[in-house]
């Protein structure tokens, strides 16, 4: 229907806006002294659970937590593909399937282990880059969700992280960005907060210690 | 459960006669606010970022056309579709279209606030397609029959009783519990169904991002997310004003959104989805399409002060701090926006006629504007909106049903008062006359008296007061 296209631009292309407005001033950028202390705050104020790992022990660290929290059936992508070593886990590998299957998505698998590839520190924000190295559903459709940050990519502010974002996706933005502030909630029953009302009851967050070279850590 | 603006008087006076509903909304303003105002401890920094928020909407107002073709080119070159929708019954027919090109059968939504003042639910069960609310809120005002209350948290009328017995009812093998956390895993479990045979997910859109095609949505549960993500078409359905320039803007109007509406620091989830699944992903919908809706915006978007209209996030502060909406609740109002931003947007979307009855329930206390974030100055509007309703005919025609609430009884009686008040004379001699009669108002018959004492003229008139003191 372009004519109701035509028709709507008609109308306000007839209105006379006059001159731009000057935008006001913004707010003075905020100071986050310590990013990594504050991001981990945020997140455990959201009801995530925040850990602190050394790239080296990544791997064991993830195997107990899985252990931990009785996980046997995990999803996740080819950074932690080394987890099939895993004994009594069942690691579906979400990159290496042409397509996902809903059933386990929906009924069988108990975790989703994704890397975040920034983190914003002001809100507790994990930013997740969805595109063909990470699937969207497996961060929101199982009930826990596991999720890596490299300490190193943590953004003081949305805003800061906004305007180097052009760095990593030269003006394209990849087919979903999601900002993850802590596992899935609602109020909306007589204001009660109750978590895992549609995506993960849980979120656990694993913070990679900046010192050495991530790639070690994943093992490859 | 029918909105019906007209009967917004009845529906006032009907509303606070209920004591669960005034308790219930009591209740839940007062957390909001509570949790609003923790968010902004700093006045002045709060002043700064609401001045920048509506700047930046007021910037992209002045530039609507261009930002709206912009985002139109830049969604397609990303591969989503664009149609455009002058009223309701063209959204809902784009919406129709899409579905039966694609064979659908069901369909999942997320919150959209557009979706309701189009009235889609009802359309397409009209046209035989399942249609689940999965927002846990529109979940249960849907399976009550009923509309929202509120913009961001449409079951706030119904305590927790009142939901627990709904489930029970319509939740199969569901037994009365007053537990949230086991509600919420009941409608959780129930909807898990819904999500994984749907076919469709419409959605609405919070921001849109001209330069870079960008759709994003704010949300906390993860429905909105779940309905872009598993069914294999993903409508989103937006008003024409959420356009904004530049991904740089978004920062800042999420923060006063969600510092506002909840008082949250951000929501659980941000989502900006900027195309459909590409080649090699392996999730995701095929398709996206976005609606743009008119309904009634250009209107307010001709006039320069009605146009702050459109500068709305679509928060609820100001429905939060309304004395009038707390008192009464959403439904009253019979629209789909209630409280002041409803008062002030409605007119557009429907007309006058029967909307006339809202600009003036309002005492004018001016709270809906001071927490307002992007600062449209309400009050100001709605005192517009009274003299739009009372415009004489034969003048610019501005809006839909304008001068529809004016009668030639009132029209004369402020002509006679004005005739009065420039002459000194009559005026006088009338005032002398009401301080001689001044006994007889109390006697009178008058609506005024039904809540309120019955103004009585002193003895003596001003003027002749003022004489006497003077000599």
């Amino acid at each position: 229907m372009t004519s109701a296209r035509q028709n709507i631009l008609a109308r306000l292309q007839a209105v006379k806006t006059g001159m731009l407005k000057q935008l006001s001033p913004k707010p003075a950028a905020k100071q986050i002294d310590s990013a990594l202390e504050v991001f981990s705050r945020c997140l455990e104020q959201n009801h995530a659970e925040v850990l602190q790992v050394d790239q080296r022990n990544l791997p064991a660290t993830l195997e107990q937590l899985l252990q931990k929290k009785a996980i046997q059936s995990l999803i996740t992508t080819e950074e932690f593909a080394y987890l099939t070593s895993v004994k009594q886990l069942e690691v579906v590998s979400a990159t290496k399937a042409k397509a996902l299957n809903k059933d386990d998505l929906f009924y069988q698998v108990d975790a989703g282990l994704t890397l975040a590839k920034f983190g914003i520190a002001e809100t507790g924000s994990l930013v997740l880059w969805l595109d063909q190295h990470q699937p969207r559903s497996i961060s929101l459709v199982p009930p826990i969700h596991i999720c890596v940050l490299c300490a190193d990519n943590l953004y003081p502010t949305f805003a800061e992280f906004i305007s180097s974002m052009n760095m990593y996706c030269s003006g394209v933005l990849p087919t979903n960005v999601v900002l993850v502030s802590g596992p899935s909630k609602t109020a909306d029953i007589q204001q009660t907060l109750a978590y895992g009302a549609h995506g993960p009851k849980q979120l656990i967050v694993l913070i990679v210690n900046p010192e050495s070279d991530l790639t070690t850590a994943f093992g490859s | 459960m029918a909105l019906e603006p007209a009967r917004f008087k009845q529906n006032a006076r009907d509303a606070l006669k209920d004591q669960i509903l005034r308790k219930n909304f009591r209740g839940a303003m007062d957390f909001l606010r509570k949790k609003r105002s923790a968010m902004f401890p700093d006045p002045e920094y709060f002043a700064t970022l609401s001045s920048y928020g509506e700047s930046v909407k007021q910037q992209a107002l002045s530039q609507l056309p261009d930002l709206l073709l912009q985002l139109e080119k830049n969604c397609q070159n990303n591969g989503i579709q664009v149609w455009w929708a002058e009223n309701a019954d063209e959204a809902n027919q784009h919406v129709l279209r899409i579905i039966h090109e694609n064979s659908g059968h069901k369909v999942v939504k997320g919150k959209s606030m557009v979706s309701e003042e189009t009235g889609l639910n009802d359309f397409l069960q009209q046209h035989d397609i399942e249609c689940i609310e999965t927002d846990m809120g529109e979940y249960i005002v849907q399976q009550s029959g009923e509309h929202p209350s509120h913009i961001i948290m449409p079951a706030i009328h119904k305590n927790v009783q009142q939901i627990a017995s709904l489930f029970e009812q319509i939740i199969p093998g569901a037994t009365y519990t007053e537990d949230v956390d086991t509600l919420i895993r009941m409608a959780r479990d129930e909807m898990r169904q819904h999500f994984y045979t749907a076919d469709i997910g419409i959605t609405g859109v919070n921001f849109a991002v001209a330069s870079t095609g960008t759709l994003c949505l704010v949300e906390n549960e993860g429905n909105g997310r779940m309905s872009t993500t598993i069914p294999k078409i993903h409508i989103a359905m937006m008003g024409i004003e959420k356009v904004v320039a530049e991904l740089a803007d978004i920062p800042y109007l999420l923060e006063l959104l969600t510092k506002s509406a909840t008082g949250q620091a951000i929501s659980t989830y941000f989502n900006m989805i900027s195309s459909p699944r590409k080649e090699g992903e392996i999730d995701g919908p095929e398709q996206v399409h976005l609606i743009l809706v008119d309904n009634g915006r250009s209107q307010a978007y001709a006039d320069e002060e009605l146009r702050q209209t459109l500068q709305c996030i679509r928060c609820g502060a100001c429905m939060n701090h309304c004395p009038v909406y707390t008192r009464i609740g959403g439904h009253a109002y019979g629209t789909v926006y209630p409280g002041p931003i409803g008062k002030i947007i409605s007119p557009h979307l429907l007309g006058l006629e029967s909307t006339q009855d809202l600009p003036t329930a309002s005492s004018l206390c001016g709270a809906c504007e001071e927490v307002c974030p992007v600062k449209i100055p309400i009050p100001k509007l709605l005192q517009r909106l009274r003299v739009e309703s009372n415009k004489a005919s034969g003048q610019a025609q501005i809006m839909r049903g304008q001068g529809s609430s004016r009668t030639r009884t009132e029209a004369l009686i402020w002509q006679i008062w004005s005739y009065c008040c420039i002459h000194p004379r009559l005026y006088h001699l009338l005032s002398k006359m009401a301080a001689m009669f001044g006994f007889i108002m109390p006697l009178l018959k008058s609506p005024w008296k039904i809540n309120r004492a019955m103004p009585k003229p002193a003895k003596e008139d001003f003027m002749s007061q003022y004489k006497r003191k003077k000599s």
